[in-house]
């Protein structure tokens, strides 16, 4: 069993990987194009990529014990598109309220999900990795 | 008893402190909120459009 704290530094690592890959993926999908400059986005990516997967796994360990999944990478995926999804709804009653200042586009909350899906998956590799490892050092 | 209580108490509570101010960070990112963080749109705006948030 992992410690709070370690969870979140594993979902600080897992969110740094994930930030990268959503610079990939948006590189080669090229469904937004990038306006800032690429140390920019390195930067943005990084810290971005970090504060969500903190936020995701410490969610995880605190609501994982109630989710009907046995194992951590379920588990962190259901957390990470729950979360996209709250994220999302939010955003779309912000566009309905001012729709000249937040627009919704389709390609992008496609992409969007599936990278949640990623970030659940990443973050929940690491954490099954970090329970095995803590299980074999107990 | 009391005092491994209380180092157990602020244990979890430093990540708890944490967890929040990064929740409201995220929502704080994740919809570019230049009233509270000045300068947070710009510099999360191509993250923001990439996750499949809102933006203009």
């Amino acid at each position: 069993m992992l410690s709070i704290k370690d969870s979140l530094k594993t979902g600080a690592l897992a969110g740094v990987l994930w930030g990268w890959l959503c610079y990939l993926a948006n590189y080669f999908s090229g469904i937004f194009p990038f306006e800032s400059s690429f140390t920019q986005n390195l930067l943005s990516f990084t810290f971005g990529g970090a504060v969500f997967g903190i936020v995701t796994a410490g969610l995880l360990a605190v609501l994982g014990g109630f989710l009907p999944f046995r194992r951590m990478v379920f588990k962190a995926v259901f957390i990470s598109v729950t979360l996209w999804l709250a994220l999302k709804f939010a955003g779309d009653i912000l566009s309905i309220m001012e729709p000249e200042r937040f627009h919704m586009v389709m390609p992008q909350a496609v992409q969007g999900i599936l990278l949640a899906l990623a970030l659940g998956a990443i973050l929940g590799l690491l954490l099954g990795r970090g329970r095995q490892a803590a299980a074999g050092n107990a | 008893m009391e005092r491994i209580l209380e180092r157990g108490g602020m244990d979890a509570l430093v990540p708890a402190v944490v967890l929040v101010a990064l929740a409201f960070a995220m929502v704080v990112i994740a919809f570019g909120m230049e009233s509270v963080a000045p300068g947070v749109h710009d510099a999360l705006h191509d993250f923001r459009h990439v996750i499949g948030m809102p933006c203009h």
